[in-house]
């Protein structure tokens, strides 16, 4: 599809009759890329949508288009009972000028009915040979749009660049492989398939059989059951090759990640050792904190009793230095100084005198065995707890020693923990036997899945067998009675071209998607500078030949390490604009190098219309960007508002000379200028007005001019 | 000829008349896409086939 002109009237803000000439390459030897500047509510959207309600009607419109039912632009409607909106879109398809034109009149627009919705759609076809013209209306002419630019593949080439990061999500993927499948030809293989499978081949068989008789007819119905169950085998060896090519895809994946992961087995190990080492030293701990709790309720007064202890022996020793803690006192000796009635000190101790009464009464006190008890008991007391005290606190500092090693045992295994947990999380912290689990399950399985391809081989050599005995005898039976073999030879071309078709569909389907992702991936380098990669992947679907293609972008985190990202905008932006571009080049180049029956439905060139295609990229990967684009598509259309586009990016696109052909400028007419907002825009090295005073006119609109 | 020569020579002409339905049938496949007018392609196929496989 090459696009020539865009041709809108009275489409939204633009009033009136205006066009946009799109640059193409090889009609007028300039550049691939389209450049229309606008800023804001100018009609930067509203041109994109133009071209996809032009291609698809209301459904066509993009999600971010406010108010798709309102077409007509606003004044016209308001002021003209004929109002009516157009847009025109000339193009090449296959050597083939076509011309599309969907138009909307105001009692369309207002009405109700769901078919009014669209407006009307010609198409006018002019044939390369003859130069004869073909007029489609209506379904038949949305059926041709169908056909050539499916709805899905609109989706993705005529792109809002805001909201273009969703293609790189999981939930678009289904839209992304319908593509695939689109672009590439894939599709139309497959309704090959069903068509001479379906009905042709029926019709065929009927034929054959009823043009038979006698011997002839039973070795032709016999043919046709051992053929029927050919085809039986042949589609079940089929979905096991899928099953098994996709096993073997998995069991890699698994061995890659294993291979990717090998020092997370290693970390595990030491993770786990270090947890049962600090499990170990809790017990410990927690054992010998209950022992020492126990210590000080039992024990603790003598620990909290040492001063008392130690004062106690002071008190005790000085006393003895004094010697006032009493001596052993000899009570014979004072009972003969008493009877003697002398004092050792020499003085009488006569009966009534002061002396004998002292010293009798000294008697007495040192008769008091209770004190001198009580001073040897004290003694003794103080000796004993001396003796439990130095137990006690030996035992205590041991047990306060146990505890601070095993609390820094505790400390130094979290510690270990915690450096494992970090080197694991960078790696994800796989769990290598579920993936060990996993890749011996998928390898079980395939090697069951080889047994059954075996046995269906084996059953294929005898059925094919049979069937040429079958076709042998056939033909002989059929030059015996002179009949035409014709209608039997039609079956057999019809069914060696179903097989033919399927393997095609078969090989291609899986050749496919490792060449896009080596492409995608050149594409996302050349765009973003940090390292990432995109995985294209596929699973096969059972019942119908379709490829379900998952996406996923990786960024690396160390040397051969990589991790699935949760990217963010930009970079899913650039993943999608790598995915749009790579499928696009993918196809032109399958259009030009395909041999054999498939070039002639392999691929196409298609162009690129984006609005704002890299809102969210900062002014490094912008201006990187810059050259890029014109190397997306055969034509590329930018729409780019001062926030996009800028003299660094100017700068890029110079770097690529030649890539820029004709430029835009969208200009608004104002009643009334607004207080804020940029008058004019500087592209390439000159000032263009991009607001206008209109002060005469009671509407606002918008004017595509071409600037270059 | 030779035998050989000629059954290989049978086998050629069959794989020519395979690739040249498969063409004719994708073309026929891609012009319907094409033209809603063309919606009996059972009724194109059948006829490209009896084309290709006249009676004899």
């Amino acid at each position: 599809m090459k696009l020539k002109l865009l041709k809108v009237r009275d489409f939204r803000q633009f009033r009136g009759e205006q066009s946009l000439e799109i640059s193409c390459p090889r009609s007028t030897s300039r550049g691939v890329l389209t450049l229309v500047h606008g800023e804001m509510g100018h009609g930067k959207t509203t041109l994109l949508n133009a071209f996809r309600w032009c291609l698809h009607g209301r459904s066509g419109i993009s999600d971010r288009f406010s108010g798709p039912a309102e077409i007509i632009n606003s004044h016209v409607l308001e002021f003209d009972d004929n109002a009516r909106a157009e847009v025109h879109l000339h193009f090449e398809h296959d050597g083939e000028p076509i011309e599309l034109k969907r138009s909307l009149t105001k009692v369309q627009q207002l009405s109700t009915r769901k078919d009014d919705y669209d407006g009307h759609l010609v198409l006018t076809v002019t044939s390369a040979l003859t130069g004869s013209t073909l007029i489609h209306e209506g379904d038949a002419a949305q059926d041709y749009v169908n056909a050539i630019m499916p709805q899905a593949i609109c989706e993705l080439l005529f792109f809002d660049g805001e909201g273009i990061n969703k293609l790189a999500t999981k939930d678009e993927n289904p839209k992304m492989g319908e593509s695939v499948r689109t672009l590439l030809g894939l599709k139309l293989v497959e309704s090959a398939i069903k068509i001479l499978g379906g009905n042709v081949l029926v019709t065929l068989r009927k034929d054959d059989r009823e043009s038979s008789t006698g011997d002839n007819r039973q070795f032709k119905d016999l043919r046709d059951k051992k053929y029927a169950e050919l085809l039986q085998i042949n589609d079940k060896k089929a979905i096991d090759e899928r099953e098994r090519a996709a096993l073997l895809v998995e069991i890699e994946a698994y061995a890659a990640d294993l291979k990717r992961k090998a020092g997370a087995k290693a970390l595990q190990v030491v993770r786990e050792n270090a947890e049962s080492r600090m499990a170990e030293a809790q017990k410990v701990f927690l054992h010998n904190e209950d022992k020492l709790k126990k210590l000080i309720s039992e024990k603790g007064y003598v620990l909290f009793s040492s001063k008392l202890i130690a004062d106690g022996l002071e008190i005790t020793s000085n006393l003895r230095k004094d010697r006032k803690i009493p001596a052993p006192i000899m009570t014979d000796f004072i009972k003969e100084l008493i009877v003697a009635q002398k004092c050792i000190c020499g003085g009488s101790l006569k009966p009534g005198g002061l002396e004998h009464d002292s010293v009798s009464s000294l008697l007495n006190v040192a008769k008091d065995a209770k004190f001198h008890d009580a001073a040897a008991s004290l003694e003794r007391t103080i000796g004993s707890i001396r003796n439990v005290l130095a137990g006690t606190r030996k035992e205590f500092s041991d047990l306060i020693e146990l505890c601070v090693v095993k609390r820094a045992e505790i400390v130094q295994s979290r510690l270990a923990i915690d450096k494992v947990a970090e080197q694991l999380d960078a790696l994800g912290d796989p769990d290598i036997d579920a993936i060990e689990r996993n890749k011996a399950q998928a390898e079980e399985k395939r090697i069951r899945l080889e047994r059954i391809l075996a046995a269906s081989d084996r059953d294929i050599y005898i059925l094919g067998e049979g069937i040429a005995d079958l076709d042998r005898k056939i033909k002989e039976a059929m030059k015996k009675s002179a009949g035409n073999s014709y209608a039997a030879e039609r079956v057999a071309l019809v069914e060696e071209a179903l097989i033919e078709l399927k393997e095609t569909l078969r090989r291609d389907t899986d050749s496919i998607l490792p060449e896009l992702e080596k492409m995608v991936n050149e594409s996302f380098s050349r765009m973003v500078e940090i390292p990432g990669r995109v995985r294209l992947t596929s699973t096969p679907s059972k019942k119908e030949d379709e490829i379900h293609i998952h996406v996923s972008l990786e960024t690396q985190i160390a040397d051969g390490l990589w991790r699935e990202d949760n990217a963010n905008t930009g970079k899913r932006q650039c993943l999608s604009l790598a995915f749009i571009s790579s499928l696009v080049g993918y196809a032109k180049k399958r259009s030009e190098n395909t041999a054999g029956f498939m070039k002639a439905v392999s691929g196409d060139s298609y162009p690129m219309v984006m609005d704002a295609p890299f809102a969210n990229l900062d002014p490094a990967a912008k201006k990187r960007f810059a050259p890029q684009l014109g190397g997306l598509a055969t034509q590329v259309i930018a729409m780019l508002n001062s926030n996009h586009y800028d003299e660094e990016f100017e700068k890029g696109l110079e770097t690529a000379p030649g890539i820029v052909g004709q430029r835009y400028v969208l200009v608004h007419h104002y009643r009334k200028l607004p207080d804020h907002g940029l008058r004019s825009i500087r592209i390439a090295g000159k000032d263009h007005p991009i607001m206008q005073l209109d002060e005469g006119l009671g509407y606002e609109w918008s004017e595509i001019r071409k600037i270059s | 000829m030779s035998k050989k020569e000629n059954s290989s020579r049978e086998n050629h002409l069959k794989m020519e008349l395979k690739t040249r339905l498969i063409q004719e049938v994708l073309m026929a496949q891609k012009a319907v896409l094409l033209d809603a007018n063309k919606a009996n392609s059972s009724a194109n196929v059948l006829a490209i086939v009896k084309r290709l496989v006249p009676k004899k």
